[in-house]
């Protein structure tokens, strides 16, 4: 499958994720094929707190579902919900 | 040409600036100052006039009248000041190749400048009194019938100038109705630029006393006002701001109970709040009452702007969010926070409530604004409609408020259309309904378990401790209480299906092909 060989992602993180991961954004050299399988792979890479089930995630300014296939040049943001007013 | 003049016209010089070789025709109209108005002797009187929009206004109309009639040229000079009796108050001429037109022409001219110009006129009566008239009600080309004082014309003069404001966007504002829910680091500055920007009904909903680590991001309040009731504070000091509008205050915690009465004499809704209890509340109620809500939302150095609007194309906070998260992202309080990110935030508001208001373009219904103050980066991110959202997708599940989808639920609520599929598999299947319910609706082509409801009595002899589940009903209510109960006994895993059955078999029939499972029932 090609899909399984690495691609060159950038990533941006916002809230609680910027915290943890200390980055605005960074480049990405992945073999994950979808957000899900990137997001677990950051999730042990930056040990996140927030499951899965509380972000979301655009790729290329648009919102997308976990499921989805990554590309090589995407460019994707995590995004927690926040509340503070 | 349309001219204000402040000394006495000079006509003949017009009529010269008309003379044209093609014109067959002039028609010419003077209005002079007489001496009994209403039965009053009048002695002298003054004109007040708003020169900027006046001479707008003025050139718009000899615009329409070279529009409507065949003519060649028209000019028309108001004065103002103070004039005597007799004195020349308004000039206007009309060259036409033909008498016809110069005429109708001349007379829509005045008639459209006594109808619509900001003038005033100051009567001084013979014994002594004086008064002033409004000429007209200023009407402008929308023929609502909302007066401005002269004062308050004055008050807006800069923003009217705006070809995109002028007197109609001045009175769509005046006619507009704004609701602010939250009057903290967001609401301050939301609620100052909508005061000085002319919004005509401005609600606050707030029931906080000010406190003092609130003043460094809620400069709508003041040292000497600590310990005081916010909302009365915000009026007074809305009130010293702008006295021409009309502000009410809401005294009182926005509720599942009270959110849609509150909203009832409102247009648009501002989230300035900083829970997403109420995030939620509001966002299910303005997609039922089909109401304009913009919501902003801050965190540290960044936040986050959404508008909704009652329409095709839009999406709604649940179409992205479907539960109300749990406060694990915190709040200003306990995150920290510098005031100017909330303070930027609320004037972003306050800017798409005066844009939507005039028309102008904003932020689309399906899009997400978040910006970064360190880096400065802004993105606006699509978000089309979820055709699965509980609240605006094609079988919405929250079709009224009730107080049970804003608690501690939706820790536990799962809503399965987001849930990828091989996250969906690590979960048993728990059908608790009871026997007859299934066989009325049944569930196929997927491997679950059933522990009819009303025989669920010792948990542990059911469930795993260390087990995922995932429990379904008819609605969702019973499932509710049996992961609540679940919960509390410290099966942490336990989850309950938003919708109830319809949700389970429209996710197996999304995935049909996925599951290699024998039919199990």
């Amino acid at each position: 499958m090609a899909s399984k060989t690495a691609k060159t992602i950038t990533i941006r993180y916002f809230a609680l994720l910027r915290e943890e991961s200390q980055k605005t954004e960074e480049t990405f050299s992945t073999k994950s094929t979808t957000p899900l399988e990137l997001f677990k792979e950051l999730k042990a890479h930056y040990q996140f707190t927030l499951p899965m089930d509380s972000l979301r995630i655009a790729i290329n300014d648009e919102f997308k579902p976990w499921n989805v296939k990554l590309k090589s040049g995407d460019d994707i943001v995590f995004i927690p919900p926040v509340s503070g007013g | 040409m349309f001219l204000i003049s402040k000394k006495s016209i000079e006509k003949n010089q017009s009529k010269t600036d008309l003379s044209n070789g093609h014109a067959g025709a002039f028609a010419s109209f003077e209005g002079w100052v007489r001496q009994v108005n209403d039965g009053k002797d009048i002695a002298a009187l003054e004109y007040e006039v708003f020169d900027e929009l006046a001479v707008k206004e003025g050139n718009l109309i000899l615009k329409e009248a070279k529009e409507n009639y065949l003519i060649l040229d028209a000019k028309c000079i108001h004065r103002s000041g103070k004039l005597k009796i007799g004195d020349m108050a308004v000039w206007v001429g009309v060259t036409a190749e033909h008498r016809k037109d110069a005429l109708k022409a001349c007379e829509y001219i005045i008639d459209a400048i006594k109808m619509r110009l900001p003038i005033w006129k100051k009567e001084h009566y013979k014994n002594g009194d004086s008064g002033w008239i409004h000429c007209r009600p200023v009407q402008g080309n929308s023929q609502s019938a909302h007066e401005f004082s002269n004062p308050e014309l004055q008050y807006y003069s800069r923003q009217m100038n705006l070809p995109q404001v002028g007197l109609d966007g001045q009175k769509k504002l005046k006619d507009a109705k704004v609701l602010v829910v939250g009057a903290g680091g967001l609401g301050s500055p939301a609620l100052l630029y909508l005061a000085a920007g002319g919004i005509g009904t401005l609600g606050i909903c707030e029931f906080d006393h000010l406190e003092i680590h609130n003043l460094h991001r809620q400069p709508l309040y003041s040292f000497d006002k600590i310990g005081q009731v916010k909302s009365q504070s915000a009026v007074e000091r809305l009130e010293t701001l702008n006295p021409f509008i009309n502000i009410k205050i809401h005294d009182e915690k926005l509720t599942a109970d009270n959110v849609e009465k509150l909203m009832t004499a409102y247009d648009i809704i501002l989230d300035c709040s900083d829970n997403f209890k109420t995030k939620f509340l509001l966002n299910d109620a303005c997609y039922l009452t089909k109401k304009i809500l913009i919501m902003a939302s801050v965190y540290q150095f960044e936040g986050q702007l959404k508008v909704y609007r009652p329409e095709k194309s839009a999406s709604c906070l649940r179409c992205l969010w479907p539960n109300v998260p749990d406060d694990s992202c915190l709040d200003c309080a306990t995150a920290g926070i510098l005031g100017f990110v909330p303070g930027f935030f609320g004037i972003l508001q306050a800017a798409e409530a005066i844009k939507q208001i005039l028309r102008l373009e904003g932020l689309a219904s399906n899009e997400l604004l978040i910006f970064d103050f360190l880096s400065y980066r802004m993105k606006t991110l699509k978000q089309v409609r979820d055709p699965a959202c509980l609240v605006c997708g094609e079988k919405p599940m929250l079709t009224k408020i009730d107080a049970g989808n804003y608690g501690d639920e939706n820790r536990f609520q799962l809503q399965l259309s987001h849930l990828p599929l091989k996250e969906f598999q690590k979960f048993e299947l728990v059908d608790i309904r009871e026997p007859q319910e299934c066989a009325t609706k049944p569930v196929v082509g997927i491997r679950l378990k059933n522990f009819p409801f009303s025989q669920i009595k010792e948990t542990e002899k059911l469930f795993n401790r260390r087990g995922e589940y995932l429990v379904f009903c008819e609605k969702g209510i019973r499932s509710n209480r049996v992961v609540r109960k679940l919960r509390s006994e410290g099966f942490s895993q336990a989850f309950s299906v938003l919708g109830g059955t319809d949700a389970v078999n429209e996710y197996i029939a999304v995935h049909k092909k996925d599951f290699d499972s024998p039919v199990t029932k």
